[in-house]
C-alpha cells in the first residue's frame, strides 16, 4: 500500500513537472533560494558576522542599532526591519500613514463607473490580484505588469488609458495593492521565452552601468543594511511587496517601475522608460526573488 | 661678507614666500577638494565614505571605508584610486570618477590634496 | 620683382591655409558629431548610454554653426562616454554572472 502511494505520487510528481514545466523555473529557483539565504544570513547576527557583511559599520552601531535575527517575512519591512532610528521615525508617520488619502483615491476611482457605466470590477471581479503581477504571458509572449492590465481594462471600455508611474494609475494599483494584503507573491516561469525575460531581468540587476559603474545588486543586495548618506540601503529582498509605494521624497504614490526607473538612473544611465521591456524583465525578476512572501502595499518610504 | 649675510637674508625671505604661497595654492586646493567631497553632483565621496580629521562633513556612510592618515600614501597612488579602481580592485564598488569623467583630473588632485591634509 | 614674387607668394599661401582651413574645420565638426551620433547610437540601442551624453551631444549639434571649435570638443567629449559605456559593459558583461550568490 504504502509501496503504491509513493509510486503514484513520484509518477504525479514527474507528470506535474512535464505538465507545469517545472524546468523553466529551475535556474530561478535556485537563483531564489541562494538569494534570500544571502539576506537570511546576512541578518541573522550583524555582530558576530560583521567582518565578513558590515566590515566598516562601526560595532558600537551595529550593536545600539541593529535589530536581528530576522526571517524571512521581516524583510517586507525593508530597512525598517532592522535599522531601529528608521522603525522609530517611521512608527509615528505611520500613525497617520501619507497613503491613506491616495488609497481613498483610488478605491473611489475603482468604484467610479466609465462612461460605459462599468466599473473596474467588470475587468477583476476580485480585486486580490496583486500577487501574481508581473506575469508571463504566453498567449501574448510578454510579461504584462498590473498597471498595464489597469490601462487594458480601461482601453476594453473606451477610456484613455493613464500615464504610467504615478496619478491617478498608481492610486488604482495600490487599491488593487490593498485588497492584495496578505497574500503571498507567486509568480511563475511558465515556457522558455518567460526564463529568457527572467534571465534578461536579471543580468539588469546585477551587471553594473552608468557613470557610477554600479549595479542593483551592489547597493541592494552587498550594500544593503549599509548607510549610503545617512540611509540605510533597503534590501532587494521584500522590495516589491509594499508597492506602489508613498515616497516622501515624491510627496505621492509610486508603481515599481518608478522606482525602479529612478534607481536605473542613479547609476548615471539614461532613464529607461515605463512599460518597456528591460523594466518590465526587472520588475518581473525582482519580484520572483521574493516569491512566497507577503504583500503589504501600499507603504510609505522615504 | 655682507654681500653673503643679504644672499642669506634674500635666500630666506625667497623661500618663505615661496612656501606661503604653496601654502595658500594649497589651502585654495584643499578647500575645493572639500566641497568635491561632500558635493552630491561631484564627488559626493561623503555618501560611501567617513573622514578622519573633519567633523563638520556629517561622518555617516559606511559602505567604503573611514578615510585616515591618507598622507601616508603617494599621490600618485591616491589620484589613480579615485581616477580609475578597478585598475587594483577587481569588482570593486567605489565608480570610476576620471575615467568615467565625473571629475575632472584637477579636481581629482584637490580631492587628494584634502584628503592628506585633513587626515594627517 | 623678387617683393612682388614674395608678396604674392605669402598671399597665395595665406589664402590656400584659409581656404584648406575653413573647410576643414567644418568637416571636422561634421565628423567629430557623426562619430558621437553613431556610438552614442549604439550605446543608447545596447542600454548602457549614460544619463547626460545626448544633453552634451545635442549641445554640440546647436554649436556646430557658430562655435566649431568648442562643438568639436563636445561631440568629443560625447563618443569618449558612449565608446566608455559601451567598454566597460564590455568588460562587466565577463565578470557580472560571479556577482549572483551562490
Amino acid at each position: 500500500m504504502l509501496k503504491k502511494m509513493i509510486k503514484i505520487a513520484a509518477i504525479s510528481m514527474i507528470s506535474g513537472t512535464i505538465l507545469f514545466g517545472a524546468s523553466f523555473n529551475a535556474q530561478a529557483e535556485k537563483d531564489r533560494v541562494a538569494f534570500v539565504n544571502y539576506f537570511l544570513k546576512k541578518f541573522e547576527n550583524p555582530v558576530a558576522n560583521k567582518d565578513k557583511y558590515f566590515p566598516y559599520v562601526p560595532l558600537e552601531e551595529l550593536k545600539k542599532d541593529y535589530i536581528y535575527p530576522l526571517k524571512f517575512q521581516d524583510f517586507q519591512d525593508g530597512p525598517l526591519s532592522w535599522y531601529k532610528p528608521s522603525k522609530e521615525q517611521f512608527a509615528e508617520i505611520n500613525d497617520f500613514p501619507p497613503y491613506e488619502i491616495p488609497l481613498d483615491d483610488g478605491e473611489a476611482l475603482f468604484n467610479k463607473p466609465f462612461a460605459n457605466g462599468k466599473t473596474y470590477a467588470s475587468c477583476f471581479p476580485n480585486p486580490a490580484i496583486k500577487q501574481n503581477y508581473p506575469y508571463y504571458d504566453t498567449k501574448r509572449d510578454e510579461i504584462v505588469t498590473i498597471g498595464m492590465a489597469v490601462n487594458e481594462c480601461r482601453v476594453k471600455n473606451g477610456e484613455k488609458p493613464l500615464k504610467y508611474g504615478k496619478g491617478d494609475l498608481a492610486k488604482v494599483v495600490a487599491y488593487l495593492a490593498y485588497k492584495s494584503r496578505g497574500k503571498k507573491i507567486d509568480i511563475k516561469i511558465p515556457n522558455e521565452n518567460a526564463a529568457k525575460a527572467y534571465e534578461a531581468g536579471k543580468k539588469l540587476f546585477y551587471k553594473q552601468r552608468g557613470y557610477l559603474a554600479i549595479s542593483c545588486n551592489e547597493c541592494h543586495v552587498k550594500s544593503s543594511g549599509k548607510r549610503l548618506r545617512a540611509e540605510s540601503l533597503s534590501p532587494a529582498l521584500g522590495a516589491t511587496t509594499q508597492m506602489p509605494v508613498y515616497r516622501i521624497k515624491w510627496g505621492g504614490l509610486g508603481t515599481l517601475q518608478r522606482r525602479l526607473a529612478g534607481c536605473v538612473k542613479d547609476t548615471g544611465s539614461e532613464k529607461p522608460k515605463m512599460q518597456s521591456k528591460p523594466l518590465k524583465e526587472l520588475a518581473y525578476f525582482l519580484t520572483y526573488m521574493s516569491n512566497g512572501m507577503k504583500l503589504f502595499g501600499p507603504d510609505t518610504r522615504k | 661678507m655682507i654681500d653673503a649675510k643679504k644672499l642669506l637674508v634674500a635666500t630666506l625671505f625667497g623661500l618663505i614666500t615661496t612656501s606661503a604661497v604653496y601654502a595658500a595654492g594649497n589651502e585654495a586646493l584643499v578647500k575645493e577638494g572639500r566641497k568635491v567631497f561632500v558635493t552630491k553632483k561631484l564627488g559626493n565621496c561623503l555618501a560611501c565614505h567617513s573622514v578622519k580629521g573633519d567633523p563638520g562633513i556629517p561622518q555617516t556612510g559606511d559602505i567604503g571605508p573611514k578615510l585616515s592618515n591618507l598622507n601616508a600614501y603617494p599621490k600618485s597612488y591616491l589620484f589613480e584610486k579615485i581616477y580609475d579602481p578597478n585598475k587594483t580592485v577587481a569588482n570593486t564598488l567605489m565608480p570610476p570618477m576620471g575615467r568615467n569623467h565625473k571629475l575632472t583630473k584637477h579636481q581629482i588632485d584637490a580631492l587628494v590634496a584634502y584628503l592628506q591634509e585633513t587626515t594627517k | 620683382m623678387k617683393k612682388l614674387f614674395l608678396i604674392s607668394t605669402v598671399t597665395i599661401a595665406f589664402l590656400a591655409g584659409c581656404a584648406s582651413n575653413y573647410p576643414s574645420a567644418t568637416n571636422s565638426v561634421d565628423s567629430a558629431i557623426a562619430n558621437a551620433q553613431a556610438k552614442y547610437q549604439k550605446a543608447h540601442d545596447e542600454m548602457v548610454a549614460w544619463k547626460n551624453t545626448k544633453k552634451v551631444l545635442e549641445k554640440a549639434k546647436k554649436l556646430a554653426m557658430s562655435d566649431p571649435k568648442k562643438a568639436i570638443a563636445l561631440a568629443n567629449e560625447a563618443a569618449y562616454e558612449a565608446q566608455t559605456a559601451l567598454d566597460q559593459s564590455a568588460e562587466f558583461e565577463k565578470t557580472w554572472r560571479a556577482e549572483v550568490p551562490k
